[in-house]
Protein backbone atom coordinates (compact mmCIF):
# COMPACT_ATOMS: atom_id res chain seq x y z
CA UNK A 1 0.00 0.00 0.00
CA UNK A 2 1.53 3.33 -0.74
CA UNK A 3 0.58 6.89 -0.87
CA UNK A 4 0.32 8.54 -4.14
CA UNK A 5 -1.01 12.15 -3.13
CA UNK A 6 -3.68 14.39 -2.57
CA UNK A 7 -6.13 15.01 -4.77
CA UNK A 8 -9.24 16.84 -2.59
CA UNK A 9 -9.50 19.28 -4.89
CA UNK A 10 -11.28 16.84 -7.40
CA UNK A 11 -13.99 16.14 -4.68
CA UNK A 12 -17.54 17.06 -5.16
CA UNK A 13 -19.50 17.84 -2.29
CA UNK A 14 -22.35 16.89 -4.20
CA UNK A 15 -20.85 13.10 -3.85
CA UNK A 16 -21.38 12.69 -0.21
CA UNK A 17 -24.64 13.93 -0.67
CA UNK A 18 -25.53 11.45 -3.20
CA UNK A 19 -24.44 8.51 -1.42
CA UNK A 20 -26.43 10.10 1.74
CA UNK A 21 -29.66 10.33 0.31
CA UNK A 22 -29.77 7.52 -2.47
CA UNK A 23 -29.49 4.07 -1.76
CA UNK A 24 -26.91 2.88 -4.83
CA UNK A 25 -26.58 -0.74 -5.53
CA UNK A 26 -26.74 -2.83 -2.72
CA UNK A 27 -24.17 -5.15 -2.46
CA UNK A 28 -24.20 -8.43 -2.26
CA UNK A 29 -27.27 -8.67 -4.62
CA UNK A 30 -29.54 -11.55 -4.60
CA UNK A 31 -27.46 -13.46 -7.40
CA UNK A 32 -24.84 -13.35 -5.45
CA UNK A 33 -26.10 -14.70 -2.36
CA UNK A 34 -28.13 -17.49 -4.51
CA UNK A 35 -26.65 -18.24 -7.62
CA UNK A 36 -24.01 -16.02 -9.29
CA UNK A 37 -21.29 -19.11 -10.26
CA UNK A 38 -18.67 -16.46 -10.73
CA UNK A 39 -18.97 -15.35 -6.84
CA UNK A 40 -19.78 -18.87 -5.66
CA UNK A 41 -16.17 -19.93 -4.34
CA UNK A 42 -16.35 -16.55 -2.33
CA UNK A 43 -19.71 -17.13 -1.06
CA UNK A 44 -19.25 -20.75 0.54
CA UNK A 45 -16.37 -19.13 1.80
CA UNK A 46 -18.09 -16.47 3.73
CA UNK A 47 -20.69 -19.11 4.54
CA UNK A 48 -18.22 -21.38 5.71
CA UNK A 49 -17.24 -18.60 8.59
CA UNK A 50 -20.43 -18.24 9.50
CA UNK A 51 -21.45 -15.07 7.80
CA UNK A 52 -24.85 -13.84 6.98
CA UNK A 53 -25.26 -12.99 3.49
CA UNK A 54 -28.89 -11.77 4.11
CA UNK A 55 -29.85 -9.00 6.75
CA UNK A 56 -26.15 -9.58 7.93
CA UNK A 57 -23.90 -7.62 8.48
CA UNK A 58 -21.89 -8.07 4.99
CA UNK A 59 -23.67 -5.38 3.10
CA UNK A 60 -22.24 -2.55 1.02
CA UNK A 61 -23.68 0.15 -1.51
CA UNK A 62 -22.17 1.15 -5.21
CA UNK A 63 -22.23 3.68 -6.64
CA UNK A 64 -22.10 4.82 -10.40
CA UNK A 65 -22.51 7.42 -13.15
CA UNK A 66 -25.99 6.76 -12.90
CA UNK A 67 -26.41 7.88 -9.08
CA UNK A 68 -23.89 10.55 -8.75
CA UNK A 69 -25.07 13.90 -10.06
CA UNK A 70 -21.34 14.66 -10.84
CA UNK A 71 -19.10 12.29 -11.68
CA UNK A 72 -15.72 11.57 -11.27
CA UNK A 73 -13.44 13.03 -14.09
CA UNK A 74 -11.10 10.18 -14.45
CA UNK A 75 -8.68 12.96 -16.87
CA UNK A 76 -8.11 14.87 -13.79
CA UNK A 77 -5.97 12.27 -11.87
CA UNK A 78 -2.60 11.24 -12.86
CA UNK A 79 -3.01 7.84 -12.69
CA UNK A 80 -6.15 7.28 -14.59
CA UNK A 81 -5.38 9.80 -17.68
CA UNK A 82 -5.78 8.44 -21.12
CA UNK A 83 -5.73 5.02 -19.47
CA UNK A 84 -8.62 2.44 -19.51
CA UNK A 85 -10.08 2.79 -16.20
CA UNK A 86 -13.15 1.49 -14.08
CA UNK A 87 -14.25 4.02 -10.75
CA UNK A 88 -17.15 3.30 -8.25
CA UNK A 89 -18.12 4.87 -4.90
CA UNK A 90 -18.52 2.61 -1.94
CA UNK A 91 -20.64 3.57 0.99
CA UNK A 92 -20.28 1.38 4.86
CA UNK A 93 -22.79 1.84 6.78
CA UNK A 94 -22.45 1.52 10.39
CA UNK A 95 -21.90 -1.90 12.02
CA UNK A 96 -21.66 -3.45 8.44
CA UNK A 97 -18.62 -5.19 6.27
CA UNK A 98 -17.21 -5.92 2.98
CA UNK A 99 -15.10 -9.39 4.76
CA UNK A 100 -12.39 -10.69 3.80
CA UNK A 101 -11.79 -11.05 0.14
CA UNK A 102 -9.24 -10.82 -3.31
CA UNK A 103 -10.58 -8.53 -6.27
CA UNK A 104 -10.70 -9.87 -9.85
CA UNK A 105 -11.01 -8.02 -12.99
CA UNK A 106 -11.07 -10.78 -15.67
CA UNK A 107 -11.64 -7.61 -18.52
CA UNK A 108 -8.43 -5.80 -17.12
CA UNK A 109 -4.98 -7.20 -18.66
CA UNK A 110 -2.91 -5.55 -15.92
CA UNK A 111 -5.34 -4.44 -13.34
CA UNK A 112 -4.37 -2.21 -10.55
CA UNK A 113 -6.31 -1.01 -7.52
CA UNK A 114 -6.41 2.40 -6.21
CA UNK A 115 -8.52 3.64 -3.07
CA UNK A 116 -9.33 7.43 -2.53
CA UNK A 117 -10.49 8.73 0.96
CA UNK A 118 -13.50 10.91 0.21
CA UNK A 119 -13.81 12.45 3.56
CA UNK A 120 -11.45 12.61 6.67
CA UNK A 121 -10.56 9.41 8.72
CA UNK A 122 -13.20 9.14 11.56
CA UNK A 123 -12.92 6.44 14.35
CA UNK A 124 -14.03 3.19 13.72
CA UNK A 125 -13.88 3.38 10.01
CA UNK A 126 -11.96 0.08 8.73
CA UNK A 127 -9.86 -1.18 6.22
CA UNK A 128 -7.13 -3.45 6.33
CA UNK A 129 -4.85 -4.81 3.10
CA UNK A 130 -2.99 -7.46 3.98
CA UNK A 131 -0.79 -6.79 7.03
CA UNK A 132 -1.16 -3.05 6.53
CA UNK A 133 -4.22 -0.63 7.28
CA UNK A 134 -5.27 2.61 5.85
CA UNK A 135 -5.94 4.66 8.59
CA UNK A 136 -6.02 8.81 9.97
CA UNK A 137 -5.94 9.66 6.60
CA UNK A 138 -7.42 12.84 4.70
CA UNK A 139 -9.78 13.52 2.65
CA UNK A 140 -8.24 12.95 -1.03
CA UNK A 141 -5.52 11.11 -0.16
CA UNK A 142 -5.16 8.72 -3.06
CA UNK A 143 -3.31 4.98 -2.30
CA UNK A 144 -2.18 2.27 -4.36
CA UNK A 145 -3.32 -0.64 -3.00
CA UNK A 146 -1.97 -4.71 -3.65
CA UNK A 147 -4.03 -6.97 -4.60
CA UNK A 148 -3.97 -9.02 -1.41
CA UNK A 149 -6.41 -9.52 1.21
CA UNK A 150 -8.63 -6.56 1.42
CA UNK A 151 -11.80 -6.53 4.20
CA UNK A 152 -13.51 -3.28 5.33
CA UNK A 153 -15.92 -2.45 8.12
CA UNK A 154 -17.54 0.50 9.93
CA UNK A 155 -17.73 0.29 13.53
CA UNK A 156 -17.89 4.02 14.05
CA UNK A 157 -21.03 6.31 14.09
CA UNK A 158 -21.02 8.01 11.00
CA UNK A 159 -21.56 6.15 7.77
CA UNK A 160 -17.52 5.74 5.88
CA UNK A 161 -17.44 7.09 1.78
CA UNK A 162 -14.80 6.00 -0.17
CA UNK A 163 -13.57 6.16 -4.03
CA UNK A 164 -12.11 2.64 -5.69
CA UNK A 165 -10.52 2.83 -8.91
CA UNK A 166 -8.93 0.24 -11.55
CA UNK A 167 -6.45 1.02 -13.78
CA UNK A 168 -5.31 -1.05 -16.85
CA UNK A 169 -1.81 -0.58 -16.56
CA UNK B 1 -0.18 8.01 26.99
CA UNK B 2 -2.88 5.92 24.80
CA UNK B 3 -2.22 2.33 24.29
CA UNK B 4 1.16 1.33 26.26
CA UNK B 5 2.69 -2.01 25.18
CA UNK B 6 4.26 -4.62 28.02
CA UNK B 7 5.92 -6.39 26.08
CA UNK B 8 4.88 -10.25 24.89
CA UNK B 9 3.96 -12.51 28.21
CA UNK B 10 3.43 -16.03 26.02
CA UNK B 11 6.55 -17.91 27.34
CA UNK B 12 4.87 -17.04 31.17
CA UNK B 13 0.90 -17.90 30.01
CA UNK B 14 -0.06 -21.33 28.17
CA UNK B 15 -2.41 -19.22 26.03
CA UNK B 16 -2.78 -22.21 23.93
CA UNK B 17 -4.15 -24.09 26.36
CA UNK B 18 -6.57 -21.34 27.66
CA UNK B 19 -7.80 -21.12 24.21
CA UNK B 20 -8.02 -24.85 24.03
CA UNK B 21 -10.28 -24.79 27.36
CA UNK B 22 -12.35 -21.97 26.36
CA UNK B 23 -13.43 -23.23 22.59
CA UNK B 24 -14.80 -26.32 24.94
CA UNK B 25 -17.88 -24.53 25.75
CA UNK B 26 -19.90 -21.62 25.03
CA UNK B 27 -19.29 -18.14 27.00
CA UNK B 28 -21.95 -16.06 28.01
CA UNK B 29 -24.06 -14.28 24.42
CA UNK B 30 -23.62 -10.64 24.57
CA UNK B 31 -26.14 -8.93 22.06
CA UNK B 32 -27.13 -5.73 21.62
CA UNK B 33 -30.94 -6.50 23.07
CA UNK B 34 -32.68 -4.85 25.87
CA UNK B 35 -32.89 -8.13 28.10
CA UNK B 36 -29.38 -7.95 28.32
CA UNK B 37 -28.57 -4.23 28.21
CA UNK B 38 -29.44 -2.49 31.46
CA UNK B 39 -31.30 0.52 29.84
CA UNK B 40 -32.01 2.12 33.20
CA UNK B 41 -28.60 2.47 33.75
CA UNK B 42 -26.86 6.15 32.15
CA UNK B 43 -23.79 4.66 30.39
CA UNK B 44 -25.68 1.63 28.71
CA UNK B 45 -28.73 3.90 27.56
CA UNK B 46 -25.93 6.16 26.48
CA UNK B 47 -24.30 4.03 24.35
CA UNK B 48 -27.55 2.33 22.89
CA UNK B 49 -28.68 5.61 21.60
CA UNK B 50 -25.21 6.06 19.83
CA UNK B 51 -25.60 2.76 18.29
CA UNK B 52 -29.44 3.05 17.37
CA UNK B 53 -28.76 6.59 16.22
CA UNK B 54 -26.32 5.77 13.83
CA UNK B 55 -28.60 3.10 12.38
CA UNK B 56 -26.60 -0.08 13.98
CA UNK B 57 -29.01 -3.66 12.91
CA UNK B 58 -28.75 -4.94 16.25
CA UNK B 59 -28.54 -8.71 14.69
CA UNK B 60 -24.37 -7.24 13.82
CA UNK B 61 -23.77 -6.57 17.69
CA UNK B 62 -22.35 -9.96 18.95
CA UNK B 63 -19.74 -11.38 21.05
CA UNK B 64 -19.29 -14.00 24.21
CA UNK B 65 -17.45 -13.07 27.01
CA UNK B 66 -16.10 -16.02 29.09
CA UNK B 67 -15.38 -14.87 32.82
CA UNK B 68 -12.30 -16.23 35.14
CA UNK B 69 -13.64 -19.22 37.42
CA UNK B 70 -16.57 -19.98 35.66
CA UNK B 71 -15.37 -20.49 31.82
CA UNK B 72 -11.24 -20.58 32.64
CA UNK B 73 -8.96 -21.61 35.49
CA UNK B 74 -8.60 -18.68 37.16
CA UNK B 75 -4.70 -19.78 37.23
CA UNK B 76 -4.20 -17.67 34.28
CA UNK B 77 -5.50 -14.75 36.04
CA UNK B 78 -3.70 -15.07 39.03
CA UNK B 79 -0.53 -15.42 37.01
CA UNK B 80 -1.39 -12.31 35.14
CA UNK B 81 -1.75 -10.26 38.27
CA UNK B 82 1.94 -11.62 39.82
CA UNK B 83 3.05 -10.20 36.20
CA UNK B 84 1.65 -6.71 36.00
CA UNK B 85 1.34 -6.41 40.02
CA UNK B 86 -1.78 -5.61 40.55
CA UNK B 87 -5.32 -7.45 41.51
CA UNK B 88 -7.96 -8.47 39.59
CA UNK B 89 -11.56 -6.90 39.57
CA UNK B 90 -12.90 -8.64 36.22
CA UNK B 91 -11.25 -10.91 33.58
CA UNK B 92 -13.04 -12.54 31.08
CA UNK B 93 -11.96 -13.68 27.18
CA UNK B 94 -13.97 -12.09 24.90
CA UNK B 95 -14.98 -14.12 21.94
CA UNK B 96 -15.93 -12.07 18.08
CA UNK B 97 -17.03 -14.18 15.27
CA UNK B 98 -16.69 -13.97 12.14
CA UNK B 99 -19.32 -10.93 10.13
CA UNK B 100 -19.95 -9.56 13.94
CA UNK B 101 -19.07 -6.16 16.13
CA UNK B 102 -19.19 -4.65 19.25
CA UNK B 103 -19.09 -1.47 17.96
CA UNK B 104 -17.61 2.01 19.47
CA UNK B 105 -17.97 1.87 23.35
CA UNK B 106 -16.39 2.26 26.56
CA UNK B 107 -16.41 -0.05 29.29
CA UNK B 108 -20.05 0.56 31.13
CA UNK B 109 -19.67 -1.20 34.69
CA UNK B 110 -22.73 -1.63 36.72
CA UNK B 111 -20.23 -2.41 39.63
CA UNK B 112 -18.10 0.66 39.72
CA UNK B 113 -19.49 1.75 43.20
CA UNK B 114 -17.77 -0.99 44.74
CA UNK B 115 -13.86 0.16 42.96
CA UNK B 116 -14.15 3.62 44.80
CA UNK B 117 -10.61 4.41 46.27
CA UNK B 118 -9.19 1.56 43.94
CA UNK B 119 -6.63 2.71 41.41
CA UNK B 120 -8.72 1.20 38.42
CA UNK B 121 -6.00 -0.47 35.64
CA UNK B 122 -7.18 -2.19 32.58
CA UNK B 123 -4.79 -4.15 30.23
CA UNK B 124 -5.71 -6.35 27.14
CA UNK B 125 -3.66 -9.30 25.60
CA UNK B 126 -4.10 -11.11 22.77
CA UNK B 127 -3.91 -14.92 22.87
CA UNK B 128 -3.36 -15.90 19.37
CA UNK B 129 -1.05 -14.71 16.43
CA UNK B 130 -3.01 -12.02 14.38
CA UNK B 131 -5.24 -13.48 11.79
CA UNK B 132 -6.71 -11.42 8.57
CA UNK B 133 -9.28 -9.57 9.72
CA UNK B 134 -9.22 -9.81 13.64
CA UNK B 135 -9.47 -6.07 14.79
CA UNK B 136 -9.19 -4.03 18.06
CA UNK B 137 -9.14 -0.66 18.13
CA UNK B 138 -8.77 1.10 21.35
CA UNK B 139 -8.38 5.00 21.14
CA UNK B 140 -6.51 5.59 18.27
CA UNK B 141 -4.80 2.56 18.31
CA UNK B 142 -5.23 -0.03 15.82
CA UNK B 143 -4.39 -3.36 16.85
CA UNK B 144 -3.27 -5.56 14.16
CA UNK B 145 -0.39 -8.50 13.22
CA UNK B 146 -0.42 -9.23 17.14
CA UNK B 147 1.44 -12.08 18.73
CA UNK B 148 0.11 -14.20 20.98
CA UNK B 149 0.94 -12.92 23.92
CA UNK B 150 1.53 -9.21 23.67
CA UNK B 151 0.15 -7.38 26.33
CA UNK B 152 -1.25 -3.69 25.93
CA UNK B 153 -2.01 -1.04 29.12
CA UNK B 154 -4.91 0.87 28.87
CA UNK B 155 -5.30 4.77 29.68
CA UNK B 156 -8.01 4.46 31.51
CA UNK B 157 -10.21 1.75 32.12
CA UNK B 158 -13.03 3.93 30.18
CA UNK B 159 -11.74 4.94 26.91
CA UNK B 160 -13.20 4.56 23.53
CA UNK B 161 -12.57 1.07 22.33
CA UNK B 162 -14.26 -0.81 19.96
CA UNK B 163 -13.84 -4.56 17.82
CA UNK B 164 -15.11 -6.69 15.20
CA UNK B 165 -13.83 -9.64 12.73
CA UNK B 166 -14.36 -9.41 9.03
CA UNK B 167 -11.34 -12.48 8.49
CA UNK B 168 -12.74 -15.99 8.66
CA UNK B 169 -12.43 -17.37 12.34
CA UNK B 170 -13.35 -16.25 15.81
CA UNK B 171 -11.33 -13.58 17.40
CA UNK B 172 -10.13 -14.19 20.47
CA UNK B 173 -8.92 -11.32 23.30
CA UNK B 174 -7.78 -11.33 27.42
CA UNK B 175 -9.65 -8.48 28.74
CA UNK B 176 -8.25 -7.32 32.69
CA UNK B 177 -9.44 -4.95 34.60
CA UNK B 178 -8.16 -4.59 38.16
CA UNK B 179 -6.40 -2.69 40.72
CA UNK B 180 -2.75 -0.90 41.48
Amino acid sequence: MKLIGNYSNIIRPSWAFDMLTKEGDKRPNQAMVKDDDSFKEQREAWQNAGYELENGSVEWHLYWDKHITEPLDTEQLEITKGKRCHWWFVKLMPGKCFPQHKDYFADFKNPVRYWMAMENYKWGHVFLIGDTQIKDYKEGDLFRIENDWHAAANIGLVPKLSIQLVVDE
Amino acid sequence: MMLDYKGNISDHMDFDQLLSDIKKQQGDLRLFDPKMFDLADPGMRMMGDLWSRAGYDPSSIEWFNYYSGKHFDAAYTEKFSELFGCQPLKVWVSEIRPGKFFPRHWDVDTDVSSYEGKKLVRYHAHIQDYRFGQFFQVENHMCINYQKGDVYKWSSYDVWHGGGNIGMEPKYTFNYLGSE
